[in-house]
């Protein structure tokens, strides 16, 4: 197999810049003019950088985005008294945290978890902002909405963990700190408080569409890539016109495990199982604590775990 | 006798209206994915009488760009080439064998489906893909520039030499190189077979014999979705008929 | 029976591995091929040991059945078939399954005249499986260190294993595995998406072609990596899923590299030892990290 098999790009070539389609007729003046060339991002997909669309949505949510992060690193700085030396040292175990929980839902002082709810403030409109970006760079160009609505299951996921949940359990408390190893322990915490996430059904649902995900672009990537002698990589034209491309890239698959997707449908299975992911993710995690107190005993109750456990350390319960 | 609703709770109530919803949904995606390739047939080219559990689902229609109508899938044309394919063996599951040569014939891993004989358009309007030469501001930027060397086969044979690269133009990609065999005609090769090394593009699908017999193309500067199908399918044919050690195992 | 309706001109003799046409043949629409009958034999036999390893166990309730290792005290010997025997055996046939099932792709590939991308990258989700019943078990001395075969009690294994070291969030491999896996999941749901918003455009409008999708990623974020390149990059980043999730696990356990009973909390300890010039500021950095609330 003298081949390398497509995996990456041979030979380069470089013309005039494309600066896009525009539908509206005023989309090119929106853009910015200049485009750069990448050697290196050349070698596995496209060399262009840019232009990218200017829009007033796109503007406000990287500004907003921006002071989330650096009203973060304040929180963080005031945590090490502005010693700059022990932030480089312990950078990774700092954090902007949530407010305490005897605060409630009511809006709690700067130093107290303020600060933190200013900041959760900017970036929820940072992320709403962007998803009208991502309807309106859509919008503008006739197309579907379909990035628009997975980015919203997003949204669902962040939205249930940082808002909704923490409404019904009635304190800003519940909140996920802004800091590196501080998230990972909450992530922790979570689970070990309310008895064990692993026996929380839709826990297990949101990994086997996070695997499945995983397994659906392993299969599919690699379909196209071993059909791209043909131009299975074309996958538009292929949807409109099927090619060979498509035929040996369905035949594969019904010969191997007996069904076949199309090559418009592989993308409806893709589509929906990376958006499954926060979808049962967020009712998982929304029925915490809220509805169920304890999955291990909930899962005994409903007959899928016994009474028998693998001990959990002591020393696995960090904080609390 | 304990309550009805003893067992029963909200994370319940929504792990059965997620399983409720995900049938449905495999349901769909199922039916989605059946817009190519239905009815069935068998192995005479009948329909099928096991049409599967799921119904094939209504047409659905793709305007398509620059004038070129609609398509609807399904759309219940079955296999329009006729194939050389003879049934050597009426069992069910048994392969169709090529009465003839399976690469010249479109058969087998040589295979090419009759797409529309126009080349593809990109968001302009304007054909896809370009002969290099032919287009101006078109530079390599990257990697060996394959134009001028030698290409040689599988059993090691120069065919003839590179003399230019076919671009993807909106994708700024080398779809094909054009090569000029011995006797002067032209053939496209796809990229994704050939290697290029220092001094030569190593082609590994095809033997040297075969060359002459990759399908040629009618215009000098225009590629067709249906060429391109048949060029591609020659090269991939190599890769199971160029040999007898490659179409037939060692045990 | 059950061709497509374009299969028949594919369905052609030749490109076995081994069997010459003897095993050439196809079953509704599976390939068989030799490889197709391994798969099946082995499948079967495996599936029969977990049936009798239920019966054993006495449960037929399916969340509930568990084909457990042996002992640690067995090293790695062979077990008594009800002292994890059973898990030996049927780990081999799950290897020999999976193997034949490679090698069936293979088979597939070569009839087809395409890449063998997809018995690659099946390749990369056994290694992950073998990592893990296999060479870590293998590594640390025990069979008893594998995973026991049941829905739930895989489940209780993997939140074993990660209490084992305080907290596996903290292993940086396990890092590395998670954000490939949300990685690949957000690429996937672009990709997904951008081809069915170009096909399925806003209703009455033309269904679009890939200049659109290009643009559309430009003018959202100002690159698009391409129809070519995303297939290569969702490849990459699958791949690397499954392989840093191998790393993770193998990293944690074999006593040179990382000994079960040490805490990957306590490994980050690494950074504060390279940024602190003596001892004592060591520990007054150590006991600025213990002041933080969520560590007491």
């Amino acid at each position: 197999m003298a081949e390398y098999q497509n995996i990456f790009t041979q030979v380069q070539v470089k013309g005039p810049p494309e600066m896009g389609m525009d539908e509206t007729g005023e989309l090119s003046s929106e853009r910015t003019k200049t485009t750069r060339n990448n050697t290196w991002l050349g070698y596995l997909g496209n060399a262009q950088l840019g232009p990218i669309h200017l829009g007033m949505f796109g503007v406000v949510s990287i500004y907003l985005f921006f002071v989330w992060f650096f009203l973060v690193g304040f929180g963080m700085l005031q945590q090490v008294n502005f010693d700059f030396a022990l932030f480089i040292r312990t950078l990774f175990w700092l954090s902007l945290n949530p407010p305490p929980e005897e605060y409630g839902l009511s809006f709690p002082p700067i130093n107290d978890g303020g600060l933190y709810m200013i900041a959760s403030f900017c970036l929820l409109f940072s992320v709403l902002s962007w998803w009208i970006r991502s309807y309106l760079r859509a919008h503008e160009l006739g197309m579907g909405k379909h990035i628009c609505w997975a980015f919203a299951a997003a949204i669902w996921l962040f939205l249930v963990i940082g808002l909704f949940r923490p409404i019904a359990m009635g304190s800003w408390s519940e909140m996920v700190p802004y800091g590196i190893f501080p998230h990972l322990i909450w992530t922790n915490n979570l689970s070990v408080a309310w008895g064990n996430l692993f026996y929380n059904p839709f826990h297990a649902l949101c990994i086997v569409f996070l695997y499945g995900s995983a397994l659906l672009f392993a299969m599919h990537g690699a379909t196209i890539l071993a059909t791209s002698r043909l131009g299975g990589d074309r996958e538009l034209e292929q949807i409109y016109d099927r090619g060979t491309a498509s035929e040996r890239a369905a035949l594969f698959w019904r010969w191997t495990m007996g069904f076949n997707a199309s090559m418009e449908g592989i993308h409806r299975w893709a589509w929906w199982f990376a958006v499954l992911v926060p979808i049962t993710g967020g009712i998982g995690i929304l029925l915490t604590g809220t509805v169920v107190d304890d999955w291990r005993y909930w899962a005994i109750e409903h007959g899928f775990a016994t009474e028998i456990e693998y001990s959990v350390p002591e020393s696995t319960l960090l904080g609390d | 006798m304990e309550p009805f609703f003893s067992n029963f709770d909200i994370a319940q109530l929504s792990l059965y209206l997620f399983w409720a919803f995900f049938i449905g949904l495999v349901i769909y995606l199922q039916r989605e994915n059946m817009r190519e390739g239905y009815p069935l047939e068998n192995e005479q080219s009948n329909t099928a009488h096991n049409q599967g559990m799921y119904p094939v689902p209504t047409p659905k229609t793709f305007k398509l760009m620059h004038g070129r109508g609609e398509v609807s899938v399904p759309n219940n044309v079955g296999e329009t080439r006729k194939l050389k394919l003879e049934i050597k063996n009426v069992a069910n599951g048994s392969p169709l064998f090529p009465s003839g040569d399976p690469m010249d014939d479109g058969l087998g891993a040589a295979a090419w489906t009759e797409r529309r004989d126009v080349p593809e358009l990109d968001g302009h309007g304007k054909p896809k893909i370009r002969p290099m030469s032919s287009l101006k501001g078109f530079e390599v930027s990257a990697g060996r520039d394959p134009r001028g060397m030698d290409v040689v086969s599988a059993d090691k044979v120069v065919v003839g030499q590179v003399i230019d690269m076919w671009i993807d133009v909106p994708e700024q990609l080398v779809r094909y190189l054009e090569i000029e065999l011995k006797d002067k005609s032209k053939r496209l090769l796809p990229m994704p077979l050939s290697k290029i090394n220092s001094k030569s593009v190593d082609v590994h699908s095809l033997y040297g014999k075969h060359f002459k017999k990759v399908p040629s193309i009618k215009k000098p500067k225009e590629v067709t979705m249906l060429e391109e199908e048949k060029v591609s399918a020659y090269y991939t044919g190599g890769k199971l008929y160029a040999s007898y050690d490659r179409l037939v195992s060692p045990v | 029976m059950a061709l497509l309706s374009f299969e028949r001109k594919y369905r052609v003799p030749g490109g076995t591995l081994i069997g010459r046409d003897l095993f050439d043949f196809w079953v509704g629409p599976f390939y068989i091929g030799f490889f197709g009958l391994m798969t099946i034999f082995f499948a079967s036999l495996g599936t029969l040991l977990i049936l009798w390893g239920a019966a054993l166990q006495g449960t037929w309730n399916p969340f509930l059945i568990s084909i457990n290792p042996p002992a640690l005290e067995y090293g790695l010997q062979f077990a008594p078939l009800r002292d994890g025997g059973l898990w030996q055996i049927i780990t081999i046939c799950a290897h020999g399954a999976f193997i034949a099932w490679l090698l069936r792709e293979v088979e597939i590939c070569r009839k087809l005249g395409i890449g063998f991308h997809i018995p690659v990258a099946f390749g990369v989700a056994i290694f992950a499986y073998t990592s893990l019943v296999v060479i870590r078990p293998v590594l640390m001395g025990a069979w008893g260190h594998a995973f026991p075969y049941g829905i739930f009690s895989h489940l209780d294994w993997v939140s074993y294993t990660g209490y084992a070291y305080i907290n596996f969030h903290f292993n940086p491999a396990h890092w590395v595995a998670i954000t490939f896996f949300f990685t690949t999941t957000l690429a996937l749901s672009l990709h997904g998406g951008l081809i069915l918003s170009a096909a399925n455009p806003e209703k009455g409008k033309e269904s679009k072609t890939p200049d659109h999708e290009d643009t559309y990623f430009r003018d959202f974020i100002g690159y698009s990596i391409g129809t070519l390149g995303i297939h290569r990059i969702g490849l990459l980043l699958a791949l690397n899923a499954g392989f840093w999730s191998a790393v993770c696990i193998l990293i944690s356990g074999p006593v040179w590299i990382f000994p079960e009973g040490s805490s990957w909390v306590e490994w980050w300890n690494w950074w504060p030892r390279l940024t602190t010039f003596s001892d004592a500021q060591y520990q007054e950095t150590m006991n600025f990290i213990n002041s933080l609330e969520w560590t007491q």
